[in-house]
């Protein structure tokens, strides 16, 4: 045990004495036996590191009860892992002690010191010494668990390595590879970021959707393993650093459990999901990486390239495989191409069938089918083919050409050319005018039409132009789209301005109409004030014919007693009024103030209605 | 004096057309029999010369695209011959010939159109100038009968023809959107140029694109165009593999010159 060990006696020694002899009958041995309380604080380390921790012990003998204040220290973190007590009867002889157990976690490197604290047990008071300790910088950073097994920090809890990156490779060259994050078997993990790649010239395959998972002993430690099978291909050449990064979040459990209880120390105990639930873990993200490793990409060679090389790179194997064998003139064959092996398959393009005029060939679609992994497998091109000639006997040779990386030299592959018959086309009759190809299919008949169409060329020149533009880009677009909306602004402006016009001068009219009513029956009242019958009829008369003749827009002096009945209700007051006035014209009627007040306030209000 | 003063004028004619005669000046007419020949001989390249010729002295015209595309496709350059094909179509909308020329060529070159739906089918009937043309014209109608509307008042031809004249334009005006980004593309004229994850030379191919294919580009980064190919996705291709649709006069003559 490493660390410090207090211990001290607080009872007297008379006391002590007598316990002794009352004891010491029944005790056979004394060497142990409790003569007071007795208290240890222990530390089991005086050096830890950030993210590890150390655990404090006190240890009380002689009490069954303990009251501990912990002193409260800058940076640093007492968490409480509980109290254990022992009860001892060995021949006769009893004793009990309780043990607190407590972890200490650092926020911060430095030296530290625990100041003596107290402790009530059994009825007194006991302090403890002063514990030293040093608390060191993590020595797991983060992000800098990196590098290959053999390179591994010896306290490293995780870290990931790649295997199959070779030294030098060739532009193009599949290097399959195994990436395995390794992370320390007390240590749950959850990966959060898949290998990718870091470094310019090369790519990364896609990764297997499930990675594999296992465990690993290396040099004598249990790793549980992730591991993916991938691939990389440069794609400059040059010499470039390439490194993978893997993230993860890692479940570090607080170091030093308490160990005062053995249970707990079974491994069922000590699993991650067990600390996980009891909260004796801690998150820490990180972001390993493997050591950087410098790999010089050389330029496939210009020297002896095939003239029909595609880029393809790896080992491959090419066969082709026609349907039917045996045709007629135009009808088609299926050349089934199949190109195998290992390698860049994305670069792996159909080969081209020879230009031939007694063939016309279609285009080819290719199908990719993995063996398991992108570099692996065969890809299938199919091509539609059709022979033109009846002499013809058999499909032409066809090439493949790829870089082997292995044998550091362009490889060609030729087909042996297939046996084929062809037979004459019987349904093209006499129409044998274009030899020596007889098409007779629609695709034959389009040729011909295609090239009687494209014999059509052109006689006169038509018109010239200085470029293709867009209407958009031409002037006169704009100079029209501009009159026409000038012309339609200036439209809506005029209209608009009349309107205004027309309607302030209506208003206007309104008001003096309004003005001459309102002087009209001013004068109406006066003379129904001086008993003026005469001038009091026509009065009204005037104002009935003004007011209707600004509604009905016409003349005033034409508006009659029969076009007020016409297009008046019969028993509007206006028209009372009016035939009122013509009965006094006509009629001789007479009417005293009193009657031509009431009269007026009637024609008053019958003009203010029809206002 | 009026006799003499043309009499002196057609003198200068006389001696400017002796003169052109003289230099070797050919009209457009004449270098187009002159290519016209070559490619009845079965002379298709100096054919194909003669007519960039006449398209880069004289201008594009559909007729000279028309012929030049027929060299081209006369040699299995269809990628070429398609680009012309499509040039002609731009300065002709509804030369049938070319267009059949066009479909034809496509189809030897296995190129084909993706299936079209009613949309696309009824705002393909015409290109974008023509759409364009359309929309201005029923602009102008429109102008042209509220104007009339306004000195003398129209009663059922105006509230017939305005309605009809807003619908002509606003159809117009969707057809030529329509069409606006398939004017404004580029062929590819190398063939199985492959379309690339970067632009440049080494990177991963992600497909191979025909010969004649009618790509769109979005982005540039030094000799690399990052283009839309439809069906086959966008990627990056060399601008070399790359020819607009769209060109002038002096483009070809600037080509010539190179040649």
């Amino acid at each position: 045990m490493l660390g410090n060990n207090i211990s001290c006696s607080v009872l007297p020694p008379s006391l002590l004495l007598l316990c002794a002899l009352l004891i010491l009958p029944f005790s056979g041995s004394l060497a142990t036996a409790q003569n007071g309380v007795s208290l240890s604080a222990t530390l089991n380390t005086t050096h830890f590191s950030i993210g590890s921790s150390a655990t404090l012990r006190i240890r009380i003998n002689g009490s069954r009860s303990a009251e501990i204040h912990i002193p409260e220290i800058d940076n640093l973190i007492f968490h409480e892992r509980g109290q254990s007590s022992q009860m001892q009867l060995v021949n006769g002889s009893f004793s009990s002690s309780i043990t607190s157990t407590y972890v200490i976690e650092a926020l911060k490197e430095g030296s530290y010191s625990i100041p003596p604290f107290t402790i009530e047990a059994g009825g007194t008071t006991l302090t403890t010494e002063s514990l030293n300790f040093e608390v060191s910088p993590s020595s797991n950073p983060p992000n800098a668990d990196t590098g290959s097994p053999g390179e591994k920090n010896a306290e490293g809890l995780a870290f990931v390595s790649v295997r199959g990156i070779t030294d030098r490779a060739y532009t193009g060259e599949v290097i399959p590879v195994t990436i395995k994050a390794y992370f320390k078997r007390k240590i749950g993990a959850e990966i959060t970021a898949p290998p990718a790649l870091t470094g310019d010239g090369f790519v990364l395959s896609p990764l297997e959707s499930e990675p594999q998972q296992g465990v690993e002993n290396y040099q004598g430690q249990t790793y549980s393993v992730i591991s993916w099978q991938s691939a990389i291909t440069p794609i400059r050449d040059g010499r470039h650093e390439i490194a993978i990064d893997v993230g993860a979040i890692l479940q570090l459990p607080l170091k030093n459990r308490p160990s005062g209880n053995r249970l707990f120390d079974d491994d069922f105990f000590s699993d991650d999901l067990f600390d996980s639930f009891f909260g004796n873990v801690r998150q820490q993200k990180v972001k390993m990486q493997t050591t950087p490793q410098t790999v010089t990409v050389i330029p496939l060679p210009q020297k002896g390239r095939p003239p029909g090389f595609d880029g393809a790179v790896g080992n491959f194997d090419f066969t082709v495989a026609a349907q039917p064998h045996a045709v007629a003139v135009g009808e088609p064959i299926t050349l089934t191409m199949t190109i195998s092996g290992k390698g860049n398959f994305d670069r792996v393009s159909v080969p081209e069938f020879p230009t031939d005029e007694n063939w016309k060939s279609y285009s080819a679609n290719g199908t990719f089918f993995s063996s398991g992994d992108s570099y692996t497998g065969k890809k299938v091109f199919e091509r539609a083919v059709v022979a033109k000639n009846s002499a013809l006997t058999a499909i032409p040779s066809l090439r493949f050409s790829y870089f082997d990386p292995a044998k550091e030299s362009y490889v060609t592959l030729d087909t042996e050319p297939l046996s084929l018959q062809v037979e004459e086309d019987e349904s093209a009759g006499e129409n044998t005018a274009i030899p020596p190809a007889k098409p007779r299919d629609p695709e034959g008949v389009k040729e011909k039409q295609a090239t009687a169409l494209r014999m059509q060329i052109s006689l006169t020149s038509g018109d010239f132009h200085e470029e293709i533009t867009p209407l958009y880009e031409r002037i006169w677009f704009w100079f029209t789209l501009f009159i026409c909306s000038a012309l339609l602004l200036a439209l809506t402006v005029y209209h608009l301005a009349r309107r205004h016009r027309l309607s302030t001068l209506e208003q206007r009219q309104k008001r003096r109409l309004q003005h001459t009513i309102q002087t009209g029956l001013v004068t109406l009242h006066e003379t129904a004030a001086a008993g003026d019958n005469e001038a009091f009829f026509k009065g009204c008369l005037h104002l009935i014919r003004l007011r209707l003749a600004s509604d009905w827009n016409i003349e005033p002096a034409a508006i009659s007693l029969y076009d007020l009945e016409q297009r008046l209700s019969g028993d509007s007051a206006l028209v009372k009024i009016f035939n009122t006035a013509q009965q006094h014209a006509y009629g001789g009627l007479h009417l005293d103030t009193l009657k031509m007040n009431a009269l007026l306030a009637q024609l008053r209000r019958a003009l203010e209605e029809e206002s | 004096m009026k006799n003499l003063a043309m009499f002196l004028c057609m003198l200068a004619l006389a001696l400017i057309a002796l003169y052109a005669d003289a230099a070797g000046v050919r009209t457009p007419n004449q270098l187009l029999q002159e290519a016209n020949d070559d490619y009845s001989a079965g002379r298709f390249t100096e054919a194909a010369r003669v007519y960039r010729d006449i398209l880069g002295e004289y201008g594009l015209s559909a007729e000279v695209l028309h012929n030049l595309g027929n060299s081209y496709a006369a040699q299995h350059r269809h990628g070429q011959a398609i680009l012309q094909y499509l040039r002609g179509l731009r300065l002709e909308p509804g030369d049938d010939d070319l267009r059949a020329d066009l479909v034809l060529t496509r189809e030897e070159t296995g190129l084909f159109r993706p299936q079209q739906n009613f949309r696309d089918r009824l705002f393909g009937i015409l290109d974008m100038n023509q759409w364009l043309l359309s929309a201005l014209t029923g602009y102008t109608l429109l102008t042209v009968l509220l104007v009339c509307h306004f000195f003398r008042p129209l009663t059922q031809s105006f509230f017939l023809g305005v309605p009809l004249l807003i619908i002509l334009m606003a159809l117009s005006c969707f057809g030529a959107l329509q069409q606006y980004r398939m004017w404004d593309g580029s062929v590819v004229v190398d063939g199985r140029t492959r379309l690339l994850l970067s632009p440049f030379a080494s990177a991963a191919p992600m497909a191979v694109l025909e010969e004649g294919t009618v790509v769109f580009s979005e982005n540039r980064h030094g000799e690399y165009h990052y283009v839309d190919a439809g069906t086959a996705g966008s990627g990056w291709i060399p601008a070399s593999s790359l020819e607009r649709i769209r060109t002038s006069r002096l483009k070809f003559a600037r080509d010539n010159a190179a040649r």
